[in-house]
């Protein structure tokens, strides 16, 4: 008789295979990376109590987290509209306190100005592309977590691109 | 399957070098060094006793904190009483301290407070508002030690200490 129980997930490999998707997923919606921190430390704890929930043969387990992830987010933005007096410094890394050599400073630089470059984007916008290159989501798993067309997702991305080459000095 | 990498199923990208090169910055940038978090959160994460979540500690938490809440609240119920008396006075009209403070008897009816036992904490209070020369003060008793809890008008001064160099 097959065993129709679920096999038990390795949290640890879990981990190291998804956390730095999930966290440039993060760092590309809330910008600012000690923020990052601590939605990325939510989303994983969040993931840890409810593992005995997750089933491998439903679904890989990065889909998996990215819904966490997203909610996570989303609780973020939504605490942060309670703190909106508080100072926005996001788009602003965690300085870096001694750069090894130029070419690691020119990556910090880098970094910074792709996200500098995403605040000319709208929230969908900002989202789909966020799981796309922070995430590394197909379109068809960002269609289907978002309920859109394939298709939608590809245009919805080529807009984005477009608005952004501007400020990152690729538009001539 | 499409890889994340591929840009194909992004239409009209091969016409728009542009947009093309923005793309491709996206898919190299990786700001998951720059966490502070990554292993700290991973060995918190994996270690025995999170792998395996019990709600003991938080119990043992709310307990403490219910017991601590109970003991803050129990002084201001009594402070609404009116049949407190005046607080003697010893040497130079000064109040005399709580611990020497003679109760009338009959003047003032002793009323239990709360009774709570969680663990060794507390296992008796009670107390009674007495009046003072500035305000008044409650007077309770906890495991046999009378406390004094005191309310006053008081002064910037009395507050900062204003030093001169």
């Amino acid at each position: 008789m097959p065993d129709d129980r679920a096999p038990t997930p390795d949290f640890g490999r879990i981990y190291d295979e998804n956390f730095a998707k999930v966290y440039n997923y993060v760092r590309y919606r809330v910008g600012d990376a000690a923020a990052a921190d601590d939605v990325v430390a939510r989303v994983f704890e969040k993931a840890l109590a409810r593992l005995s929930g997750f089933d491998p043969r439903r679904g890989p387990a990065a889909a998996w987290l990215f819904a966490i992830a997203r909610s996570a987010v989303i609780d973020h933005f939504r605490a942060k509209a309670w703190f909106s007096w508080l100072p926005l410094d996001a788009f602003h890394g965690r300085p870096d306190p001694a750069p090894g050599s130029e070419e690691l400073l020119s990556k910090d630089e880098e970094r910074r100005a792709l996200l500098e470059s995403m605040a000319v984007l709208d929230e969908r916008e900002r989202e789909i592309l966020a799981l796309r290159f922070g995430g590394g989501m197909t379109n068809r798993e960002i269609a289907a977590a978002l309920e859109l067309s394939d298709a939608n997702v590809g245009v919805i991305i080529h807009r984005a691109l477009k608005k952004m080459k501007g400020s990152l000095g690729e538009d001539q | 399957m499409t890889r994340y990498d591929d840009l194909g199923d992004i239409p009209s990208l091969a016409d728009d070098p542009g947009s093309l090169a923005v793309a491709r910055r996206l898919l190299r940038a990786d700001f998951s060094r720059e966490s502070a978090v990554r292993g700290s959160l991973r060995a918190r994460l994996l270690a025995p006793e999170t792998a395996a979540p019990s709600w003991a500690p938080i119990a043992r938490v709310l307990v403490s904190a219910a017991a601590a809440a109970a003991l803050l609240l129990a002084p201001l119920r009594l402070g609404r009483r009116d049949d407190a008396h005046v607080l003697p006075r010893g040497e130079r009209g000064l109040p005399v301290l709580p611990g020497s403070i003679p109760a009338r008897p009959g003047a003032v009816e002793e009323r239990l407070i709360v009774t709570k036992r969680v663990g060794a904490l507390i296992e008796t209070s009670a107390g009674r508002r007495v009046p003072t020369p500035r305000g008044s003060m409650i007077l309770w008793r906890l495991d046999g030690v009378e406390y004094a809890l005191e309310t006053r008008r008081t002064t910037l001064e009395e507050i900062f200490e204003k030093r001169a160099l």
